[in-house]
This record gives C-alpha cells, sequence and structure tokens, in this order.
C-alpha cells in the first residue's frame, strides 16, 4: 500500500468507530431516559398489560446489546425505525426535513463566503486602516450575538418595521423550492442571513490572518516584481494559497450551522430538521430523536472528511503524499 | 536582513489605550452581572413571579420608577425576572465549566503524559463527542434528561470537556518535553508526581483564560435551550426563556425582546474581552521568558 | 547618458536608516556589480527601485530609468517594473507561487506586457524555457514549482525575468541559495544571456568570488552608503576603502587561510 492509501484507510477506520461510538451512545441515551415509550404511544392511563406488549413490540423486553446490534443492522438497510407519535419513517422524515435544512446550510455557506471574502482581502490589504479597525469591533460584536438574537432583529427591521416598504420580507413560513424558486429564497433570506452572520466574522478572521502571512512571502512580491496589478497579485497569487485556513473552518462551521439551523428553523417556522428535532424531543418521539443525531453526525463527519479532499485541489504540494518541499 | 527586521515589527491592531478602557468596561459589566447573580435573593426585588400591581403588563423600560425595567408580557417585574435569569445562567455556566475544567484537564493530561493506549482511546472519545454538533448533542441530553438547570448543566459540561481535553493534551505535549520535566523525571520522580506538580498547574493555567470564552459560549447555548423551550421550565425565569416570551410582541413592544438580548450581547462580549486579554497577558508571560 | 540614474535614495523605516544616499549609474548592457555584507542595505536599495518596499518605508531620492522618472517616492510601482525593468530573488524556492503552474506563471508576464495571445504566449513561454537550458520545455510548463530542483526553478524565475526582452535586471543575489555547482552555471547562463540580448544589469551579492570576470563595474555597500565604487579590475586591485580590503580577503583562496578581517563598526547598527 502506498502511504497515501494508507493514510485514507486510517482515516476511514478512525471514522467508522467514531460513528459507532455515536450510535451506541445514541441507543445507550434511550436506555437511560426516564420516558417509557408505551406511556408516550399509549397515554398516561395504559394498563400495564397494554404497555407489556408494546415493550414486546418494540423489542424493550430484549437486552442492550441486542438491540443495538437490531438497530444498526437496520441503519445499515436504510431503516431509521419508525416514530412513536405520528408513525411514520424515521429516514422519510429525515429526507424530507433535509431538504429544508441542506438548501439553508449551503445557501448560508455560500453567502457568507461571498461577503467575507471580499472583506478579508480588503481588511489584509489594508491592514490598520479605518475599516480594518472598524471591522475588529463590529465583527467581534457579531460573534457574541447568539443567532436567535440576531434573527430576532432582523425580523423586527425587514419584516416588520418595514411592513410598509416596497420591500419586506416574511417573518415566518417556506415554499419548496421545487414549487416557486422564488418565493423559496424570498423565505430563505432572514434565516440565511441571520445564519451567515454566525460565520462572517470568523471567516473573514482566518483568511485575513492567513492573507497578512502570505502577502509578505517572496513569491507575492516577485508577482508584484511582475508588474502584475494588484488586483491580479491578491486574488490569483495570493488568494488561493491563504484559502487553506477558511476551508478547514468553513468544513468545521456545517456543524455550527447545524446547531444554528434548529434555532432559525424553530424561529422562522421552517420544517426543516432542526425543527423535526426539537418537536421530537417536546413529545418524546425518540427514535426520531436517535435517528435524527446520529444522522447529523454522520454527515457532518462527512462533510469533515471532504474538507481533507478539498486541501490537495487547493494546494498542489499536498498531492505528494510525503517528501513535501517545505 | 535589514528588510526583514523592519517589516516583522508588530503592528498593533487596537492601541493599547484603547483596548484597556474595553478590558475596564467588560470587568465592570461582568462584576455587576456576577454580583447580582449572586446577590439576587437578599436584593430588594420583587418575587420574580408576582404580577406587579397598578402597572400595565408590558410596560415599556424607563417609563416607571418602580419597575425601571418596565413589566414582561403578564405583568411581572423585569428587573428581577433578568436578575434571577442571571443566577439562573452564572450558576449553570460556572458549574458546567468547572466540570468541564476538571474532566477535560484529567484527560488531556493523561492522554498527553501517557500517551500510548490512553491517548488513542481517548481521542476516538473526543472525537465521537465532536463529531456531533454542540448545539445538537446538548438537545439530544435535554430530551432524555429531566428538564431543568441540572440537565443544562451537565448537557454543556459534556459539549465543552472534549475541546479542553484537546488543549491540554496539547499543551502536555509541548510541556512535558521541557527540560525542567525531563530533568525531574531523570531525578527518579514517579509519573503521577511529574503530572500533579510540573504539568497539572501549568497546563491549568494555559488553559485558564479559554474558560472564560467557553463561559461565553456556554451562556449563548444557554440562551438557546431557553429560548426553544427546552431548558428551565417556566416560570423560572431565564434570559432566554424572556426573550421566547417577549417574541409575540415584537411588532409593538419590541423592549421585551431586545432588553434581554442587550444584556446577553452585553455579558458574552465582555466575557470574551476578557478572555482575549487573559490570553495575550499569559501569551505576552510567555514571551518574555 | 546612462540606462539608469539613481541620485541621493535614502531608506528609513521608522528609526532604522537602511539605505542613506546612493548615487548609481548603469550604463546601457553593462553589468554592475553592488556588493555588501548582508544588511548593508543592497536589497533595499534594488527594492526601492522596483517599488517593492512597504508603505512603512520612508523613501527620498530620484531614479531615472531609460528617460522615465520612476517615481520610487510615490508609493507605486512604475508601468516599466515587470517589463523593461525585471528582477531575480535571492531564493527560487520562494519566489515561485507554490499553487500555480510554471507555463502560467510565465504566460501571465507575456500577456500582460506584450499583449499576447494565450497560445502565442504558451509558444514563447516554451522557447524561454528552451532559453534558460531546460530541456523537454513543454512538459516542464505544466509543472508546479515543488516538482522541479532549485536550480530549475531559478532558471524559470530567470525565464520570467527576460521574457519581455528587459533593458535592466535587478539580480538580488540570485545564486546564494543554491548548490554551490549550480551556483556556477546560473552564473554562467545569465552572462550568456546578457551578453546575447545586450540588456543591463544589477547583480547584488556578497560574494566577491563571483564579481570576478562578470562584472564591469563594481559599487561597494557598507551600513547603507556606497563606500566605493570603479571598474572591477581597479576595485580589486587596489581598494581604496579598508571595508573593501577587508571583503576581499574573506573571500576563501586556495593558496592561504581563509582570512576573516574585521572592521570596526557593525553594518548592522543602523538597523536597532
Amino acid at each position: 500500500m502506498s502511504p497515501a492509501v494508507r493514510a485514507v484507510a486510517a482515516r476511514l477506520a478512525h471514522l467508522l468507530v467514531v460513528l459507532a461510538l455515536v450510535s451506541l451512545a445514541a441507543t445507550l441515551m434511550l436506555d437511560l431516559t426516564p420516558v417509557d415509550p408505551a406511556i408516550v404511544m399509549l397515554g398516561e392511563q395504559a394498563t400495564p398489560e397494554q404497555v407489556a406488549q408494546v415493550h414486546a413490540a418494540l423489542g424493550l423486553d430484549r437486552p442492550f446489546l441486542a438491540r443495538y446490534a437490531n438497530w444498526v443492522a437496520g441503519l445499515l438497510t436504510g431503516d431509521f425505525g419508525t416514530s412513536y407519535r405520528t408513525k411514520v419513517d424515521v429516514l422519510d422524515a429525515i429526507l424530507a426535513a433535509l431538504a429544508v435544512t441542506g438548501e439553508l446550510i449551503v445557501l448560508s455557506l455560500l453567502v457568507a463566503l461571498a461577503v467575507s471574502i471580499p472583506i478579508g482581502i480588503l481588511t489584509a490589504h489594508h491592514r490598520d486602516d479605518w475599516f480594518d479597525r472598524l471591522w475588529v469591533v463590529v465583527s467581534s460584536a457579531l460573534v457574541s450575538c447568539p443567532p436567535f438574537v440576531s434573527a430576532l432583529v432582523l425580523v423586527f427591521v425587514f419584516a416588520l418595521l418595514a411592513r410598509d416598504w416596497p420591500v419586506h420580507f416574511p417573518a415566518t413560513g417556506w415554499t419548496a423550492f421545487t414549487a416557486d424558486p422564488l418565493d423559496n429564497l424570498w423565505h430563505a433570506a432572514l434565516p440565511v442571513v441571520t445564519l451567515a452572520l454566525v460565520l462572517v466574522p470568523n471567516f473573514s478572521r482566518v483568511l485575513r490572518s492567513d492573507l497578512v502571512a502570505t502577502l509578505d512571502d517572496d513569491f507575492v512580491l516577485f508577482a508584484k516584481a511582475k508588474g502584475l496589478p494588484m488586483r491580479r497579485v491578491l486574488l490569483r497569487h495570493a488568494l488561493r494559497p491563504s484559502s487553506l485556513s477558511l476551508v478547514t473552518v468553513a468544513g468545521i462551521s456545517i456543524g455550527q450551522l447545524m446547531g444554528g439551523a434548529v434555532v432559525v428553523e424553530v424561529l422562522f417556522g421552517l420544517p426543516g430538521l432542526g425543527q423535526l428535532l426539537v418537536n421530537a424531543i417536546t413529545l418524546n418521539d425518540l427514535p426520531l430523536v436517535q435517528g435524527a443525531v446520529v444522522f447529523i453526525a454522520a454527515v457532518y463527519v462527512a462533510a469533515n472528511a471532504a474538507v481533507d479532499l478539498c486541501y490537495r485541489v487547493l494546494d498542489p504540494r499536498l498531492r505528494v503524499a510525503h517528501g513535501v518541499v517545505a | 536582513m535589514t528588510i526583514e527586521v523592519a517589516v516583522t515589527a508588530p503592528d498593533e491592531v487596537t492601541p493599547a489605550g484603547k483596548r484597556s478602557f474595553a478590558v475596564w468596561l467588560a470587568i465592570a459589566w461582568v462584576a455587576v452581572v456576577v454580583l447580582a447573580a449572586v446577590c439576587a435573593p437578599i436584593l430588594p426585588l420583587r418575587p420574580v413571579d408576582e404580577i406587579v400591581d397598578g402597572l400595565d403588563p408590558r410596560l415599556a423600560p424607563f417609563s416607571s420608577w418602580t419597575e425601571p425595567l418596565g413589566t414582561d408580557s403578564i405583568g411581572r417585574s423585569t428587573l428581577s425576572r433578568l436578575v434571577f435569569g442571571a443566577r439562573q445562567s452564572m450558576l449553570v455556566g460556572t458549574v458546567a465549566i468547572t466540570a468541564a475544567l476538571v474532566c477535560g484537564l484529567v484527560i488531556g493530561v493523561c492522554a498527553g503524559y501517557v500517551r500510548r493506549a490512553v491517548d488513542r482511546v481517548t481521542g476516538v472519545v473526543v472525537d465521537a463527542v465532536l463529531a456531533i454538533p454542540p448545539l445538537v448533542l446538548l438537545l439530544a441530553i435535554a430530551a432524555v434528561g429531566r428538564r431543568g438547570a441540572g440537565t443544562i448543566a451537565l448537557g454543556l459540561a459534556v459539549v465543552c470537556t472534549p475541546s479542553i481535553a484537546r488543549l491540554a493534551r496539547a499543551q502536555t505535549l509541548q510541556l512535558a518535553a521541557r527540560p525542567h520535566v525531563t530533568a525531574s523525571r531523570s531525578l527518579g520522580a514517579t509519573g503521577l508526581r511529574i503530572v500533579v506538580r510540573d504539568l497539572l498547574p501549568e497546563v491549568a493555567l494555559r488553559i485558564a483564560p479559554y474558560a472564560f470564552l467557553l463561559m461565553a459560549y456556554v451562556i449563548i447555548s444557554e440562551a438557546s435551550l431557553n429560548f426553544l423551550g427546552l431548558g428551565v421550565p417556566p416560570p423560572t425565569p431565564s434570559w432566554g426563556g424572556m426573550i421566547n416570551d417577549g417574541r409575540p410582541y415584537l411588532a409593538d413592544e419590541p423592549w421585551l425582546v431586545f432588553v434581554p438580548s442587550l444584556t446577553i450581547l452585553l455579558t458574552v462580549v465582555s466575557f470574551t474581552v476578557l478572555g482575549d486579554r487573559f490570553r495575550s497577558w499569559l501569551d505576552e508571560r510567555e514571551g518574555s521568558r | 547618458m546612462s540606462l539608469l540614474e539613481v541620485r541621493g535614495l535614502s531608506v528609513r523605516f521608522r528609526a532604522a536608516h537602511a539605505v542613506r544616499g546612493v548615487d548609481l549609474d548603469v550604463g546601457a548592457g553593462e553589468c554592475l556589480a553592488l556588493v555588501g555584507e548582508s544588511g548593508s542595505g543592497k536589497s533595499v536599495t534594488a527594492r526601492a527601485l522596483l517599488g517593492l518596499l512597504p508603505p512603512t518605508a520612508e523613501i527620498a531620492g530620484r531614479a531615472v530609468f531609460d528617460g522615465i522618472d520612476l517615481q520610487i517616492t510615490s508609493g507605486r510601482r512604475s508601468p516599466v517594473v515587470g517589463s523593461r525593468l525585471t528582477t531575480v530573488f535571492q531564493d527560487p524556492m520562494r519566489a515561485l507561487n507554490p499553487v500555480l503552474r510554471i507555463g502560467d506563471q510565465i504566460t501571465e508576464v507575456l500577456r500582460l506586457h506584450a499583449g499576447m495571445s494565450r497560445a502565442a504566449a504558451r509558444v514563447r513561454a516554451e522557447e524561454l524555457l528552451a532559453a534558460v537550458g531546460m530541456a523537454d520545455p513543454g512538459r516542464r510548463l505544466r509543472a508546479y514549482p515543488h516538482e522541479l530542483s532549485g536550480g530549475m526553478r531559478q532558471r524559470v524565475c530567470i525565464a520570467i525575468a527576460i521574457a519581455c526582452r528587459p533593458a535592466l535586471v535587478l539580480a538580488d543575489e540570485p545564486t546564494t541559495a543554491l548548490d554551490v555547482t549550480v551556483q556556477r552555471q546560473i552564473l554562467d547562463l545569465v552572462d550568456e544571456l546578457r551578453r546575447a540580448s545586450g540588456m543591463a544589469m544589477v547583480l547584488i551579492t556578497h560574494d566577491l568570488a563571483v564579481v570576478a570576470g562578470r562584472a564591469d563595474r563594481v559599487a561597494v555597500m557598507r551600513a547603507g552608503e556606497i563606500v566605493e565604487s570603479g571598474p572591477t579590475r581597479d576595485v580589486f586591485t587596489a581598494p581604496r576603502h579598508p571595508y573593501t580590503a577587508a571583503l576581499l580577503d574573506a573571500v576563501p583562496r586556495i593558496d592561504g587561510p581563509r582570512a576573516a578581517a574585521v572592521v570596526e563598526g557593525s553594518a548592522v547598527e543602523g538597523v536597532r
């Protein structure tokens, strides 16, 4: 095996162990909860016989490991179980909700990058100028702002105050993209901006500090000595070698976005994974909680693995598995 | 070369004067919040669930002498709910972070010093916890536990421990290679003695600034959970809960939302500023050695 | 009239006075060696002419290149930089962009300054690589810098420098970072290219062994000032300044022990 293949294999093995642990913890969680699923399904007035019957039907009378093995076997064949409450298939519910959350996450990543790349370049190129100093203050305020607060400010200004303005945005509701793309984007606007605001300070700061280092590199100086206009020096020569940290942070931020999406979806009434999770928790619908948590973890882990691949595209030096010239 | 010497002179982003002003403001605000939280029961405040006589519900701040911050959606005192909310928030945060610091330090220092199997196992467990987005993990823990402050504190401790463990491990690896540690080992000190005498105090000091930054994070998370209605059950006051209560009145009585929002924002910013300052102070101390 | 005429060039970084009142003349087709130990202000001089100093540098003086004022005090780079007036850096490991192919790094100069089409620039880039002595230039165009050796990278840098047929190349320690065996090859290549095209060159170096037999004239720098200048032969046989004599003594010779003479006062005293 070449070192590159071995490195990828080791990483995959690590991921599998991590996912196995997550799923084990998710099952254990259900064992530890004081909530009895039979009571959830039947209501408080259920007789002991009925309860026992449900326990048998759900396989709850079997030992823990047997239930875990059974559940994992189900996962591998795409069977995440059925909801205690609505009796719908858990995977179907998750996939339907994923369409909404996925759109929010992708759009807010794009918006965040579109805003923070120019800001990062500007603040790195004109470091210590007034804009750079101002941005330090603005971004530390943004970082400290919980998403539900910024969402409420946005709703207050762009949905409520703007009621009589020619343009205003809906405070709640959702239209599927397939039904009406324009209306879909209209409803997605405020939630996406809320989520993007969480990312922009971090993104721009990371890009700025990498760019500042790169701009002092000899190859940037040499590019200037070639007589290239500053625009080209920044965009073509400096940006790409400075974007590794940004890509890392963008990858990690998918987890942050999943968390932010929970709040935003509840606040704006969007039928996404977060809304699904919160409803399932409120209703003690444990298979749905378990399935959603494991699913989110899997997506998150996969996203982080994808980030590793991005490095190789961005920096050809990393394509050689070893013997990288410093 | 000349050019390098001259160019690498560090430029401060913010002048020292402005920075220390911000630090003093942050210290002042944190002191106010912590004092209010600690002294809440002995302060001359109305009970949190008493509806104030003679005042309208949703009274705007600064429009009454008896209730300077106005009243909430059903006419309770905003000020006393804010103060008891601070008590709730600070208590949960302190408990969670203390627990996370203790667990994270022990795990991280052991993993970093013993290495081998301990490192492998803790590494995988830490990765597994980090594989779940923090707020989702928090929700999952809230789902199985009883609604209340205890569950939130436990959840936050679980969420914060892995990152502390990672930091502690990295610092331990660095410190264990230092001459004084290798020296005491060659003088026959036992592993436990080295860990307790040489490593733990130094690693703890280096991680301390991080506790402030985590406090900021914990306040946001606790507020988010309460905002989602999955935190402490009503009528116990909490900052996130107050914002959630005020939401229906956002259009006409926005202060119901924005007074607690501003409180959260100020507190989070202050803890972040303190953590950053503490960290750069430690860096300077390290650099001047 | 000389090709490059520098009068009273001074550069300071805050308290540090890196270059103090330097006058330089380079005639067309001439090779001037700018000699001095590190920190003496040679590189800062070159970078000031190219407009590559950071904004924190305070520059004074005047430089005229080929009849055009370079406006070195304006903080902007003159339009001749990169086409008529080019440079080669010390460390080819760091001068090439690690994430762009060699071909793109050469052709961008041609397309910008000579207005060539993509295809024409590619043909010319291949010729250039052949001219700097690289085998299989067509394949090299697609290589990334990390796939080439140090000597080959410096050849690429030279190809970029001569791409637009410059009148003057400022070569800033072009061989210092290379292996001894490669140093010689690169210097010979530069010499040959210079003689063939009739371009002028300023060869910045701390190594007097490099200068002999290549430079027409020598200027010796110390602590930001030019302490001696003249035809190479004169300076080498009869140095007038004790510092020059000390530098000459420091050159290792086969026939004697290496003599490291010390001149009172450090060259870097002006810097911190």
